[in-house]
């Protein structure tokens, strides 16, 4: 075996001596009799050099070895062979000690190494370490670990339950019928499903991170924003109905509701909002209320409509907003044509003279079917009696231009009288009556001047 | 290079048979239950083959180092390999560990050195009493890393003995191999052992 060099050593050199070798060291001969055995053993094992030198190993402690022990001595005596004891296979062999106290044996680990002379054993050296400190030592390392892995475990089941919760969350939201979408504290947007997103007409990517309402323009974006507020600052869910897409095409009503998300601790962490499309319902409410207040065949102003909004003009007028008149039109030559081409024919004929009849007349101007063939005109603000004048004038000129009915051109007169207020009433009903008689006498005027 | 026969691989072969049935027997008894140890395949290579050789897939490899001397016969430094896996295993199956840790422990490594220690030293006792010669060898050490850093650390070997041995150990299949690198005298030495004992 190749050996270490050894360098110069001083002879007046200290030399640490076996006895101040932090381990134990026994030297054995070859009948496995004691011939050194250092301090660190005297502590350990309380037994003396002097009381073991010359023994065996059984005899030095007065209990037989561990078979494995005296296995392992055997080879490394008879057969020359380096033997190692681990801690972990044989924990505590020999019976020692922490110095001064029994009980429990210190944890160790032991070599034996073989002695030669002249190529044969003749002995053996026995090193035995304390390890109970690195024992200790990694015995808290691998409880530590143990409970590391546990809660790692928990932590990724609990993350697993979580996305599939979310996943879940994800694909139900993408497949329901409303529109949803999930904002943080301060109502940006984290999540929106595919139909918020129709809604909207913006892509997820788009509406991501920003304010929920951003896309939407005008009172639309008003609307929603101030919806938010109020939910953020009651803290309490709160809805609106909202009215979206361009005006000049067909409306798309929502029911947008906003309901605070509140973390652990009450603090409201975001808010999630539901839309539920209104429109077909928002569409036949306005078609009832239309319905209710228009006449159906020319689309004006019912009767009863019309006196109600002759009723507000009159208040108005009397609370002196501005001028108010009234022309009551009746149409000429109308039951001939209807008893002589049908009612189809003089419903066309009726459309007719009331689109000519809307033409005419501003947009404020209100107009309305009064009876079979008789229109009632509300105007307000015609402060010059002059451009009245020049009204009727033109609207009876629009009445009386031929019609085609399809199969040939019909033409109707145009009675019209005129009240003024409050030369000519002061209430609606007044006012109507005077219209009416008006009307009249301009028909019987018509009928003698022919 | 140096080339063996057909009838000195034999005897080598059988030679390794024997001595590692000693190991097993010794093996069986420290973990208390049966091990299988397969018949070797014993080749001698060089250093270029022997790295092409080994797992080259960069897996660390625990390794069990001793050094042995057959007094004037041959000088080898006899590896034991495991994969770093069946080196857990083989600790843990031991030793009962339940931890999941990666890494062998201090302690564990200790063990995991006695387990080398038992099967190097019963493979060199067994070929000592073979060659009737007495063998002198260092305690187990315990080194880290691939196997090509393993087996060709020591720059001073042209030429390995190389015996694969495959454990099974309460089934589960361990598999590791045994290296005895010696210079070109001491292969010679050995083999001249061999071919004295089989009479070659």
């Amino acid at each position: 075996m190749p050996v270490s060099p050894i360098g110069r050593i001083d002879p007046r050199w200290a030399l640490p001596t076996l006895d101040e070798v932090e381990a134990g060291l026994v030297v054995l001969d070859a009948l496995g009799h004691i011939q050194i055995w250092n301090r660190w053993l005297e502590r350990r094992s309380g037994r003396s050099a002097e009381q073991v030198i010359g023994r065996s190993l059984a005899e030095a402690f007065g209990i037989p070895l561990e078979r494995r022990f005296a296995y392992m001595l055997k080879q490394a005596l008879e057969h020359g062979l380096p033997v190692l004891l681990s801690h972990g296979l044989h924990p505590s062999p020999l019976p020692l000690f922490v110095e001064g106290q029994q009980g429990e044996r210190i944890k160790q680990q032991v070599t034996l190494k073989p002695i030669f002379v002249d190529a044969r054993p003749c002995g053996c050296l026995i090193q035995i370490s304390d390890v109970t400190e690195i024992v200790r030592r990694e015995t808290l390392l691998k409880t530590q670990a143990n409970s590391l892995a546990e809660r790692l475990q928990r932590l990724s089941e609990t993350q697993a339950e979580l996305q599939y919760s979310e996943t879940r969350f994800r694909q139900l939201a993408s497949k329901a019928p409303v529109g949803m979408f999930e904002t943080d504290a301060t109502g940006h947007v984290v999540f929106a499903n595919e139909r918020w997103c129709r809604f909207i007409a913006r892509p997820l990517s788009e509406l991501r991170a920003r304010p929920f309402f951003e896309p939407l323009a005008g009172e639309q974006r008003a609307q929603l924003a101030a919806a938010w507020e109020k939910s953020r600052v009651v803290d309490a869910p709160c809805n609106i109905d909202c009215r979206l897409g361009d005006p000049a095409q067909r409306a798309c009503w929502l029911r947008i509701e906003l309901t605070p998300i509140h973390a652990p601790g009450a603090t409201t962490s975001g808010y999630i909002g539901t839309a539920v499309d209104l429109t077909d319902e928002k569409e036949m409410t306005l078609r009832y209320a239309y319905s209710a207040t228009h006449d159906s065949l020319t689309g004006l102003h019912n009767r009863a409509h019309l006196e109600t909004l002759l009723a507000h003009a009159v208040t108005g007028a009397t609370a002196g907003t501005g001028p108010l008149s009234l022309l009551f039109l009746d149409l000429n030559g109308f039951k001939p044509i209807n008893d002589a081409y049908g009612h189809e024919t003089g419903d066309r004929v009726l459309r007719v003279v009331a689109r000519r009849l809307r033409r005419e007349l501003r947009e404020d101007d209100a107009i309305g079917r009064f009876g079979g063939d008789e229109f009632v005109v509300i105007l307000s603000d015609y402060s010059c009696r002059a451009d009245i004048d020049g009204l009727c004038a033109r609207l009876r000129e629009a009445v009386t231009k031929p019609i085609n009915v399809g199969t040939q051109l019909v033409s109707v007169g145009c009675a019209l009288g005129r009240a003024d207020y409050p030369v000519d009433g002061a209430d609606a009903t007044a006012l109507l009556q005077r219209a009416d008689a008006n009307m009249y006498e301009d028909k019987a005027r018509a009928k003698r001047d022919r | 290079m140096i080339e063996l026969s057909e009838l000195q691989l034999d005897a080598l072969n059988e030679t390794f048979n024997v001595s590692l049935s000693r190991a097993a027997a010794a093996f069986a008894d420290l973990v208390g239950e049966e091990v299988e140890l397969t018949i070797p395949s014993v080749e001698i290579l060089d250093r270029s083959a022997l790295a092409t050789r080994l797992p080259g897939n960069g897996e660390r490899m625990y390794g069990i180092s001793q050094e042995f001397n057959v007094h004037r016969s041959f000088h080898t430094k006899a590896l034991l390999v495991f994969p770093e896996r069946s080196s857990l295993d083989i600790v843990r199956q031991m030793l009962g560990g339940s931890v999941d840790l990666e890494q062998i422990t201090e302690i564990e490594q200790d063990a995991l050195a006695e387990v080398g220690n038992i099967i190097l030293n019963a493979c060199m006792s067994s070929l000592a009493d073979m060659f009737g010669a007495a063998v002198e060898g260092t305690l187990p050490h315990v080194l880290i890393g691939t196997a090509p850093e393993l087996a060709c650390s020591d720059q001073l070997q042209s030429e390995t003995l190389v015996a694969r041995v495959g454990m099974r150990l309460a089934n589960r299949d361990v598999s590791g191999f045994m290296l005895f690198m010696m210079d070109a005298a001491s292969i010679q030495g050995f083999t001249q052992q061999v071919d004295r004992v089989f009479g070659i």
